[in-house]
This record gives structure tokens, C-alpha cells and sequence, in this order.
């Protein structure tokens, strides 16, 4: 039995697993790559709407669907049963079998039946044969999957070959060919002999009562045809209307589960058939269906979860999720794993069961992208966090911090001056002339021991902005400034470098009274006070002077163009204003592209100002971060920007768009595994031989400078404006 | 059970057989390791099976009852060279072959994929239990692509799909040991496929 480790000690002990840390950072590199392979020439976007439409209707209308089903498979001679629970699984299956005396169950895989722990229930009547190699594999060892495709991922070959060889009573080599020709062979002669053939299914047919399963090694096929006896376990979230919808969902599923074009083998079965018996005579077959809901029917009609319904179970946003990749499914604790394993455990096994698990989610947003279903993952983690937050409250002083420090802005602000004062205690200068803090006394050290931290300095840059002499060269227009709590009062600079810019292409800027944005609690779980905070910046932003609402965080940017909005809905004129402001919030990095691309005198006027700066080559990288990226979709902009700049010798560096980890909160709850992730990022930066690492949000400078910083690396990490800027 | 055996070509698309068509199929199921032989008539299909049993040093072969080639004569022919070439519904003497040989409806261009009506259970056992299975199609059914396929089983059996459909695409495999890609797992480890046409 595996031990009860609490939460912590298994990350712990997930992060020193070097054995699962190669394999699956290996894959994790690998997949990425072969599946855009076998994307090549196909529309990815339109497939997926394709998919998002035809799981989403079916989720619309599972009930409808589900007696259709039904009526059709009934129609044909199946037997159609409804489980409200596992247990009901439990039972139905012992009758089924009790009825023909069955003794022996061959299985092929079936993730409800192990989210219902089916086995272990009704072991007493039943032998459980596992038929999938890697399910076979984890039976013998008494192991949970720990990834959704791949079930033995976390084993080694050598370990397998102790498995084999324990199972079968001799020594089995290390060789994998070896294995599977002996799992062929042994398990042949269960197929030939069991009672009762167990699966799953990937789509259900209602308007046809078909099912469709995809295997690639070919034992669903077997354990369809060979026992007189088939049953087949499948949720509702499994229901599509017609029978053409199968057509995208075909298409994506392998390419995205295994980057294969599809599977060995897909098996349409709409009603029972034949098989033979011992003495060779040709009889009827059984067909159980087994319709399961164990919390789907609440996700279905959730107006919000709902949205998980479109999910095809192909694992690629497990495959791609950089937390995932350190820790692999046994961290998770359940059946399912990664981003979308957090929203389904949800459902089936209560909040309960996710309340340590859904902070694993540093909400980077990478598995969005790769979504066949098309689902926006982190954005239901954060709705699961929410209302986790409102059963089970934060801890004590994180909930004070975020309930009471962080609406209150005169508290908040003075909390921020403070930490100048504080931090300078412990401050001192690191390589590129920065101050930094290494090390904390009291109980703090932990905080900084992997990453010094900024010193915050004396002024703010609502301070050190009232002094700034602006001058705008041909005045265009002017801009209010979302400064962010990381710039105003860690990295002032970096506005003053953006003050300058904009001043040289003409726009002045101007910096309202204003508060944090709101998303360290929004991403805490804690909409309610992201509403608060929001409502006491609306008025000095809304307004009609600005042409544009620019930050240089992306993470506020986001918030002013999305999350307000989301937060106000059930405030209407609060909603007018919320949306006011997110038509003209824009990126920095994103306005100067517009500004000088297309226009030469200002390209060049921004290019003079670096190139005085920059008399002498440099090389420079390009870290994607996750909210530019991938929620503003802001890629290639600062990249055209950067290599326009003369003596800037631009490089690539491997997995650009990979989270550093920074995360905010999360880099201080989950700092273990916030430092596995910048250690990744440093070395793919180190790799490039740079001397400069970009990026344009102030949380992944914090991170990277404080990363650099502590290996006392020569390298330097900059905002894009303070490059564009010469401030180096 | 439905039980009625439909013949798909009528509902085939006007662009089915196309040249392009099997040049694209064979390019998708030989990158899969599936060993694709095209002949022109009957009896050069009928020749090139004995043949690849030969090749294949086949002892015992079994086959489900077949239309696009003449079964008798190969179970004559494979007995000039030693094979014992089974065609009853026998599950041990399907068990025991090293090959297998059935008939599918359609190819699928796009995938190197063959589709057969599978609800008859010797159809299955052939293709499924002996490590070798040969799949004979006609090469003007190879369609495009993977929704073609569902097009034509909806308009054969005018919605009421048979109760069992195989799709097949290469060998059997797995990756579940260190993800290294096996073939051979349940199903065959080596796959033939026989266009006529
Ligand atoms: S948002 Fe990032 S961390 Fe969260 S589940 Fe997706 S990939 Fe993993
Ligand atoms: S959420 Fe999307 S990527 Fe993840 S398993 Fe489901 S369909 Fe695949």
C-alpha cells in the first residue's frame, strides 16, 4: 500500500524522483514536437472548433442523448444500465455476472472503471485482468496511473522486468520486445478463457447507439470478441448526437494523445454479435452498457464546468503542463491527473479531494493552446479555486493578507513602502549593479535561498514620476499608465523607461491614482476582492482623455481587459466602466510595435536612443511570457522590436514559451516547485550563450534576475523597454 | 443481431480509386510497416498470397470466406508449398496459424487504414489473432479520407451501422515501457495489405 504522505513530502518526493524527472521531461521535450509533426498540414484551430462544437452539443443535451442511446442499443438486443455511483457499477456488474456463474473478467482500459476503483470492489467475485500492458504492468504492483495514456509512464524498463519477473516466477530480461511477447502470450490465454470482457469507450453514438473504442495494441478488440460476455463502462460526457460526429474527434485523438495520425485499431460496436464457444459452436453475445454518472450530470449542467464536457481524454494538456512535467500523476493522488484531471476530480470525488491539488496550477496557460476540445483549463482551475475558497477558507494569514491588506489601498500601499525599509536592511548589490536580498533571518530564509529577491527602493514610481520632465516630440496624444504593484514599487525603472519611450514618439503619459490590479487574489481564488480593487481604479481610468490604458505587466493587462469585466458582471454601471477600460488597455510592448512598425521616423527614433546605449554587440534572448503570450497573444511583436535594434545579436532559446515559474503567489506556497522550473528556464537561457535575457513582465524579471542573481551568472535579465530603453 | 451483409461500393465517392488516392495510401501504411502489394487481377492476387506466405515461412494459415479472389485455389497452391491453409471457422486452428487472410470494404487514403463490416466473428478472429493478417481490398475503394468512411457506412446501412466495424491501421503496438514503440502486442506484429485493381 502506498504510504499516506501529505501533500508537501509527495511533491517532495516527486521532485527527487530523478528517474520520473528524465522521463518525463524527455517526453515533455519530445512530444511537443512529434505532435506538431503529425498536425502538419492540418488546420489545428478549425479541427478543434469542430471537436469544441460537436462535445459541446453533446454535452448540451446529454439527457436527451443518453435515452436515445439507449433506445437504440435496446432496439438491438444490448442491455442498457444506468450507475448513478461506482457502487451501482459494483453491483450491476455482479449480477451480470452471478447470472452466468462468470469467474474471470479480461478488462481493456477504462478510466471510469479505475476512477471507480472497480477491482478492488469486486475482487471477492471476481479475478480483474488488466489487459493493457501498462495497466497489467501497475495491477501487479498495486499502483494508481499515473498519466491518462501512458498509465506505467513513471516506470522504468528495469522496474517493469522486476514486475514480469515476479508475476510470472522467473527471471525476465531487461528487454522490452522480450516483455511484450510474453505479456502476448500469457495473456492470450486469459482472453481465450475469460467469462466477461470489460472496456471503455472513447464516443458514444446517440442517434446509431454506437460506440467507438481506439486502442493501438489491439486487446479491446479481443476482450469485445472473445468472452461471450461484454460490458462496456462509459460516462455521459461520452455522448455525441450523430453518427459524422465521430469524424473530428477521430481526427484529433491520436495526433493528440500520442502524435499518431490514429490507432492501431478503432472498433465501431451498435449491438451485441457472436462469438464462440469452448466446443467451437457459434452463439449470441451479451452487451452490457453501463452508463455512469458519479458527478457528471453536475458538471454537464454546470453553467460554467459544462465546458469540460468537451473534453476527448487525449492527456496532451497533461503531456504539456510544465508542473505535471516534475511531478508526474502520483503527486495529483488521483485517477486524473494535470490541469484537467483537477477540474474532473472535481466532479467525481468532491472539493474536498482537490483543495491542496488545485494550487498546483501555476496558470501559464500552456495547455490551452494544445486543447483538442478547446478548452480553457486554467481558467476553470481558477473557477474550481473560487469556490474551493468559499467551502474551505485560505489559511489564516493568507486570508487576512488577501481579504483585508489588499482591498484596503492606504493599508496595502503603506504595507509596500514598508517592505523598502525592511528589505534595505538585508540589501545588497549583485552583478548588474541591482540590489538584491539573499537572505532573510527568522523563519523567512527559505524565501530567498533559491532566488534573492528585489530591494524595494525608497521611491515608488508614483513618487518618482511627479519629478519626470516629460516632453513629448510632436505631441500625438496621451496615455495613462497601469503601472502594477511589481513596477510602482520593485522596479520603478522600468516605467521610467517607458515614460521615455513614449515621449519619444510622441505620447505623454500620465499616472492616475490607482491600486494593485487585483490578480494575486483573483488568482487566489478570491474574485470577491478582485471587485473591490477594481471599482477604486475604474473612475480615474475610464476616462475619455486616454487613448490608451498601457501597462507594462501582461498580468494586469489581462486583468484590465478581462478579469475586471468578469468580476463586475452582476454590477452593471461598475461593468460599463470595466469595459471602457478594456477597450483601450494595451501591452507596452504591444503599443510601440503598433507606434513604430510602419512608422520609420519613429522606428528610428527608438533605434537611436538603443543604439547610443548599445555602441557595442550584444546578444540577445527572448522569454515568452505566459500571459503575453498565450492570453494576449502578443509573440511576435516584442521579438520584431528587439532585432531592430542595432548591435542586437538576436538568439532563440529552447521551449521560449515555457512558464520560468514565477507565478506570484505561487513562487512562495509552491516555492519547490517554482525553483525546478526557473533552474529549467536558466539553463535553457544559459544555453543560448546571451549576455541579455528579455522579457516583458515584471514578475518573470523578478523571477529571472533573482535566479541569475543567486548563481552569481554574468547574464542579465531585462524588461524589453528597459533594453529598448539602453538602461544597460 | 443485424447480420445482413451490405456491399459498400455503391455508396462509394465519385472520387474513390483515384490514382493519387493509392499512391497516398500506400506512402501512410508502409510508413506504419505494412507491406502494401498491388496486382491487377485475380488471379495475380491469388499468386502474390502464396507467394508472401511463402516468404513469410506460414506453416498454418487461416482465412475467412472470401469473395475478391478464389479461396480454394490458394488452399491449393499454399499445399504445394507445405502451407496448411484453414478456412473453416475454427477458433483453436485460427489460434494456432502464423497468418491470417480476410477481406475489408474500403481503404482509407489519408491513414493507410482498411474497414470491414466485422460482425461476423471469423472475420474477426482472422484479423486479429495470428501475428501475421493480410488484407485484401479493391483499389478502386481507397476514399480520401477518415470522414468519407463514415459517410459511406451511414448511406450503406441507411443509419443502422452493423453491430460491428473494424478499422484497422497497421500492426498491433504499444509504448508503454519507457514509451519505446513495440509492435506486436495483441493483435499482429506484421500487417499485408492486397489492393486488386
Ligand atoms: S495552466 Fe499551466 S500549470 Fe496550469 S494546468 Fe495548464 S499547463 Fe499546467
Ligand atoms: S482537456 Fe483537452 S487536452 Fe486535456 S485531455 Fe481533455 S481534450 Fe485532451
Amino acid at each position: 500500500m502506498p504510504i499516506d504522505y501529505s501533500f508537501k513530502a509527495r511533491i517532495e518526493a516527486a521532485l527527487n524522483n530523478q528517474g520520473i524527472r528524465n522521463a518525463l521531461g524527455k517526453f515533455g521535450k519530445d512530444f511537443p514536437i512529434s505532435r506538431a509533426k503529425v498536425y502538419e498540414g492540418i488546420d489545428f484551430e478549425a479541427l478543434r472548433k469542430e471537436v469544441a462544437k460537436v462535445k459541446s452539443n453533446g454535452a448540451a443535451k446529454f439527457e436527451q442523448l443518453a435515452d436515445q442511446f439507449e433506445k437504440n442499443l435496446t432496439n438491438r438486443g444490448a442491455k442498457v444500465h444506468r450507475a448513478e455511483t461506482g457502487a451501482d457499477v459494483y453491483q450491476i456488474l455482479r449480477d451480470i455476472a452471478k447470472a452466468r456463474n462468470a469467474k474471470k473478467v479480461v478488462k481493456s482500459k477504462s478510466m471510469a472503471s479505475e476512477e471507480i476503483h472497480l477491482n478492488k470492489h469486486v475482487e471477492d467475485q471476481l479475478e480483474m485482468i488488466e489487459t493493457d500492458l501498462g495497466e497489467w504492468i501497475i495491477q501487479q504492483i498495486n499502483e494508481k496511473p499515473s498519466h491518462m495514456v501512458m498509465p506505467a509512464i513513471h516506470l522504468s524498463k528495469e522496474k517493469c522486468a522486476d514486475v514480469f519477473s515476479d508475476a510470472l516466477g522467473y527471471r525476465v530480461e531487461v528487454d522490452i520486445p522480450l516483455m511484450v511477447k510474453l505479456a502476448r502470450k500469457n495473456l492470450r490465454q486469459e482472453f481465450l478463457t475469460a467469462d466477461i470482457g470489460i472496456s471503455g469507450c472513447n464516443i458514444a453514438v446517440a442517434e446509431t447507439g454506437t460506440m467507438c473504442i481506439f486502442t493501438n495494441e489491439g486487446n479491446a478488440r479481443l476482450t469485445a470478441s472473445l468472452p461471450p460476455v461484454h460490458v462496456i463502462l462509459l460516462g455521459y460526457e461520452k455522448l455525441v448526437e450523430k453518427f459524422e460526429d465521430v469524424g473530428p474527434i477521430a481526427k484529433a485523438l491520436a495526433k493528440s494523445a500520442t502524435a499518431q495520425p490514429i490507432t492501431s485499431y478503432v472498433t465501431m460496436i451498435s449491438g451485441p454479435t457472436q462469438t464462440l464457444d469452448a466446443n467451437g459452436n457459434v452463439v449470441d453475445k451479451e452487451l452490457h452498457v453501463i452508463l455512469l454518472d458519479n458527478g457528471r450530470r453536475k458538471l454537464l449542467t454546470d453553467p460554467v464546468f459544462k465546458e469540460a464536457g468537451q473534453c476527448i481524454r487525449c492527456g496532451s494538456c497533461i503531456n504539456v503542463c510544465p508542473v505535471y512535467q516534475l511531478l508526474s500523476g502520483h503527486v495529483y493522488g488521483h485517477i486524473y491527473p494535470g490541469g484537467i484531471g483537477v477540474i474532473l476530480t472535481t466532479f467525481f470525488d468532491g472539493f474536498e479531494a482537490v483543495e491542496k491539488i488545485q494550487d498546483l496550477c501555476i496558470s501559464c496557460g500552456r495547455c490551452r493552446d494544445f486543447c483538442p476540445g478547446k478548452i480553457d483549463i486554467p481558467n476553470l482551475i481558477l473557477e474550481v479555486r473560487r469556490r474551493v475558497r468559499q467551502q474551505i477558507p485560505l489559511p489564516g494569514m493568507q486570508n487576512l493578507i488577501v481579504g483585508s491588506l489588499l482591498p484596503k489601498k492606504g493599508l496595502f500601499q503603506f504595507g509596500l513602502r514598508q517592505a523598502s525599509w525592511a528589505t534595505s536592511m538585508f540589501a545588497s548589490e549583485g552583478k548588474d549593479g541591482k540590489k538584491y536580498v539573499r537572505n532573510l533571518p527568522f523563519g523567512f530564509g527559505r524565501l530567498a535561498d533559491w532566488r534573492s529577491l528585489p530591494a524595494f527602493p525608497a521611491k515608488p514610481f508614483r513618487e518618482r514620476i511627479k519629478s519626470i520632465k516629460q516632453n513629448p516630440v510632436n505631441k500625438k496624444g496621451k496615455i495613462a499608465f497601469f503601472g502594477g504593484c511589481v513596477i510602482d514599487y520593485a522596479y520603478p525603472e522600468i516605467g521610467e523607461s517607458l515614460v521615455r519611450l513614449a515621449n519619444k514618439l510622441g505620447v505623454e503619459v500620465e499616472y492616475p491614482e490607482q491600486s494593485c490590479c487585483g490578480a494575486p487574489a483573483f488568482y487566489m481564488g478570491r474574485q470577491d476582492v478582485t471587485a473591490t480593487i477594481a471599482k477604486q481604479n475604474l473612475d480615474n481610468f475610464a476616462k475619455d482623455e486616454y487613448q490608451y490604458i498601457v501597462t507594462a505587466c501582461p498580468t494586469c493587462t489581462e486583468v484590465l481587459k478581462e478579469n475586471w469585466i468578469h468580476v463586475l458582471q452582476n454590477d452593471p454601471a461598475a461593468k460599463a466602466k470595466a469595459e471602457k477600460v478594456s477597450a483601450k488597455a494595451i501591452d507596452a510592448i504591444k503599443l510601440i510595435h503598433n507606434l513604430t512598425k510602419g512608422d520609420q521616423a519613429a522606428e528610428k527614433e527608438v533605434a537611436a536612443l538603443s543604439e547610443v546605449a548599445c555602441p557595442n554587440k550584444v546578444k540577445v534572448t527572448y522569454h515568452d511570457s505566459c500571459h503575453l503570450n498565450r492570453s494576449l497573444g502578443i509573440k511576435a511583436e516584442p521579438r520584431e522590436v528587439i532585432k531592430d535594434i542595432k548591435n542586437v545579436e538576436f538568439v532563440e532559446m529552447v521551449d521560449s514559451d515555457v512558464c520560468c515559474g514565477f507565478g506570484g503567489s505561487y513562487s512562495i506556497k509552491l516555492r519547490e516547485i517554482s525553483k525546478v522550473m526557473l533552474e529549467g528556464k536558466l539553463k535553457n537561457i544559459e544555453e543560448t550563450g546571451a549576455d541579455i535575457v528579455c522579457a516583458d513582465c515584471p514578475g518573470c524579471i523578478m523571477q529571472l534576475r533573482g535566479g541569475l542573481d543567486n548563481k552569481k551568472s554574468n547574464i542579465r535579465a531585462l524588461h524589453t523597454l528597459e533594453l529598448l530603453d539602453g538602461k544597460f | 443481431m443485424n447480420g445482413q451483409v451490405i456491399d459498400w461500393r455503391p455508396y462509394l465517392p465519385k472520387s474513390a480509386g483515384k490514382e493519387e488516392l493509392y499512391e497516398q495510401f500506400k506512402q501512410k501504411a508502409e510508413a506504419l510497416t505494412v507491406k502494401v502489394i498491388r496486382v491487377s487481377t485475380k488471379e495475380e492476387a491469388e499468386k502474390a498470397i502464396v507467394e508472401v506466405m511463402k516468404e513469410f515461412n506460414v506453416k498454418k494459415a487461416a482465412a475467412a470466406p472470401l469473395t475478391l479472389v478464389n479461396s480454394q485455389v490458394i488452399k491449393e497452391e499454399a499445399k504445394k508449398e507445405g502451407i496448411d491453409l484453414g478456412l473453416e471457422q475454427d477458433k483453436d486452428w485460427i489460434e494456432q496459424s502464423d497468418f491470417g487472410i480476410s477481406e475489408f470494404d474500403i481503404g482509407i487514403a489519408e491513414l493507410g487504414t482498411v474497414v470491414q463490416d466485422a460482425q461476423s466473428i471469423h472475420e474477426r478472429l482472422v484479423s486479429m489473432l495470428p501475428p501475421t493478417h493480410l488484407a485484401i481490398i479493391e483499389t478502386k475503394t481507397i476514399v480520401d479520407t477518415f470522414a468519407d468512411s463514415l459517410q459511406i457506412i451511414q448511406k450503406a446501412y441507411n443509419g443502422n451501422p452493423p453491430h460491428y466495424i473494424a478499422y484497422v491501421t497497421g500492426p498491433s503496438k504499444t509504448a508503454d515501457i519507457e514509451r519505446v514503440l513495440t509492435i506486436g502486442v495483441h493483435g499482429p506484429s506484421k500487417v499485408i495489405y492486397v489492393c486488386i485493381g
